[in-house]
């Protein structure tokens, strides 16, 4: 048992929270089939990072994030732009912008290496991210950001809903198409901005995407599959950062997205809906049940020409599901049962 | 004033395709109007262009006199089925009641009254039992029923349909067919985009012809002749009832 230090508690602050309120913007693009923005956005910030660093000769976060934040903004302009005024499909221009921005974060921090600018080590957290280094000052502004993000969840909650399900009925009632995909836009960028410092650019979207398809395996809901996606992601941030603790040179973002791949992986072969498991299950049990009965079944169809093979007669009569009465062979109350629950499965599956 | 629907001089283009061209016509109070014609003859972005969905090149359209920004109240919406995701994580209520979100307003919470009417419509459409049900489950009818709700708790005085016939078993057609009538006789309008030309007489009391250009708007007995059929059309146009008859240019 690990004990619990000081640093241990402000990192697992950090990643429960972030984790959290990450899974719950992240059922948004999920659920609007644009979950690979969220990975274009956050590839999109080192270059900004970088900039403001070289601009402002400053190494406070809250500079740096703001860098992050104009860059995000400006490769989501342009990914509107190239949408609505060009042919290029949008998968394309967003694997275009993503290894665009990055490269070009690639090349500025390499300048700066070779200017021998001391705080180069500083800036490449940014890549893999750095949660073992968490102050309690970044858990503060983690936790505005994460509580003001909470807020306009909450507000807009419903038009959200029906943005996402349904965007030209919610136009159609009134409600300002742009207004909305500002706020998405604003709420993803922003809590990318605040979750590459922890988890790094590379693997920031896996915090969005992980937790909000592994809600759905549990739930048809909408507030509810909000609700898990905040719970798995804060269960993934306190579990991965404890793992990466327990052993010594553990990176903390890669185990939290380990951690939550291995809960999308569960959840997908156990899921309430239509699970891997549970399919296979009743497909199983669907085939031993007509091995078993077919005969019964067929004799339940065709009840005058119904030649038996001695096993199963025996079997039918010593189990009651078939009687003799009055010199005819008639299916029992029991057997009768059987056959309308087999077949039952069966009028619903065509 | 008069009340009732109205476009005037409407031309709508996609990159300089015009796709509507200079469309006038009008809907009287409590009429059920068909808008038949081609495929790419610019039914549906007709539809949009009334709802605001999409921004006209030239030309307006009025409801009692007034824009659609001052009315959105009064008009209700049934888009084509196909455009959502039904594996989206809601249920058959939830469905009907987003469509009181236009009165409840942004950021308010809903409200009793609005659940209530939610049921009440899922009843009128026959679809009660099925509230809980995740969308997905649902049959194609039963889809456009659920949507046919939603617009009903809309309260809307005009109505905007999208093919709601499209792909519907007998049921949910004979339940929408028994909503027009009801409708009709609230003195209200609905506006349908519609595919089967043979059905358009039992339907629709008016109806509008529509490639582009409006061919003909009216009543259906007046309109909705051979002739007009077949500009609209272009080509051999083969109806059921006269069967012996093939329309031609």
């Amino acid at each position: 048992m690990l004990p619990f230090s000081y640093t241990l508690i402000v990192v697992l602050l950090g990643t429960v929270i972030l984790g959290g309120i990450a899974g719950m913007i992240g059922t948004l693009v999920v659920f609007r089939s644009q979950a690979l923005i969220g990975d274009a956005l956050s590839h999109a910030t080192l270059p900004g990072v970088v900039i403001a660093f070289m601009l402002m000769q400053a190494r406070q976060l809250e500079v740096l994030l703001v860098g992050a934040f104009i860059s995000a903004v400006i490769a989501m302009f342009l990914l509107d732009v190239i949408k609505h005024h060009t042919t290029i499909k949008f998968d394309a221009s967003m694997a275009l912008i993503l290894s665009a921005f990055f490269g070009f974060g690639q090349v500025l921090l390499s300048h700066i290496h070779k200017d021998g600018s001391a705080a180069q080590a500083g800036l490449s957290r940014f890549i893999f991210g750095q949660a073992a280094t968490l102050l309690r000052s970044d858990v503060y502004l983690l936790a505005g950001v994460a509580l003001l993000l909470f807020v306009l969840l909450m507000l807009f909650f419903k038009e959200l809903k029906l943005f996402i399900f349904d965007e030209p009925f919610f136009v159609s009632l009134g409600f300002s198409r742009r207004i909305m995909n500002a706020l998405i836009t604003f709420m993803v960028v922003m809590i990318i901005t605040i979750g590459i410092r922890m988890v790094g650019v590379i693997l920031m979207s896996a915090l969005l995407i992980a937790p909000a398809v592994a809600a759905r395996q549990f739930s048809n809901r909408f507030g509810i599959n909000v609700f898990l996606a905040w719970l798995i992601g804060g269960i993934g941030g306190a579990v991965g950062t404890y793992m990466s603790a327990a052993r010594a040179n553990m990176p903390t973002g890669p185990v939290i997205v380990l951690v939550l791949g291995v809960i999308v992986l569960f959840s997908v072969l156990f899921s309430f809906n239509d699970g891997l498991i549970k399919h296979a299950f009743l497909n199983w049990r669907y085939r031993i049940q007509i091995q078993k009965y077919r005969a019964l079944i067929h004799f339940y169809e065709n009840p005058d020409k119904a030649p038996m093979a001695e096993d199963d007669y025996a079997y039918f009569i010593n189990h009651d599901y078939l009687r003799h009465t009055n010199g005819d062979l008639n299916l029992t109350k029991k057997g009768l049962k059987k056959v309308r629950l087999i077949k039952g499965v069966v009028d619903n599956e065509y | 004033m008069t009340k009732g629907f109205r476009v005037e001089d409407l031309t709508v283009a996609y990159d300089r395709e015009p796709v509507l061209w200079d469309i006038d016509f009008d809907v009287p109070q409590g009429t059920i109007m068909g808008i038949v014609g081609p495929n790419g003859a610019g039914k549906t972005t007709l539809i949009k262009a009334a709802l605001g969905l999409i921004k006209p090149l030239s030309g307006h359209v009025l409801f009692d006199e007034k824009p659609y920004k001052k009315m959105y109240k009064k008009i209700g919406y049934v888009p084509q089925k196909g455009s959502v995701d039904w594996d989206f994580p809601t249920t058959v209520f939830d469905v009907v009641l987003m469509g009181r979100y236009g009165h409840v307003g942004w950021m308010r919470p809903v409200r009793n009254k609005d659940r209530k009417l939610a049921l009440e419509a899922l009843r009128q459409v026959d679809m009660l039992p099925y509230a809980k049900r995740h969308i997905s489950e649902l049959s194609g009818g039963q889809q456009q029923r659920v949507f046919i709700a939603r617009a009903l708790v809309q309260e809307a005085d005009i109505y905007f349909m999208d093919e709601p016939f499209q792909g519907v078993d007998v049921k949910t057609e004979k339940a929408i067919v028994a909503l027009f009538k009801q409708l009709k006789a609230q003195n209200k309008i609905v506006i349908v985009v519609h595919h089967d030309l043979n059905t358009v007489r039992d339907y629709f009391d008016a109806v509008t012809l529509l490639n582009v250009k409006v061919v003909a708007s009216g009543p259906v007995k007046d309109v909705y002749t051979k002739e007009n059929i077949a500009k609209t059309y272009r080509a051999d146009v083969y109806l059921q009832e006269e069967s012996d008859d093939h329309v031609a240019v």
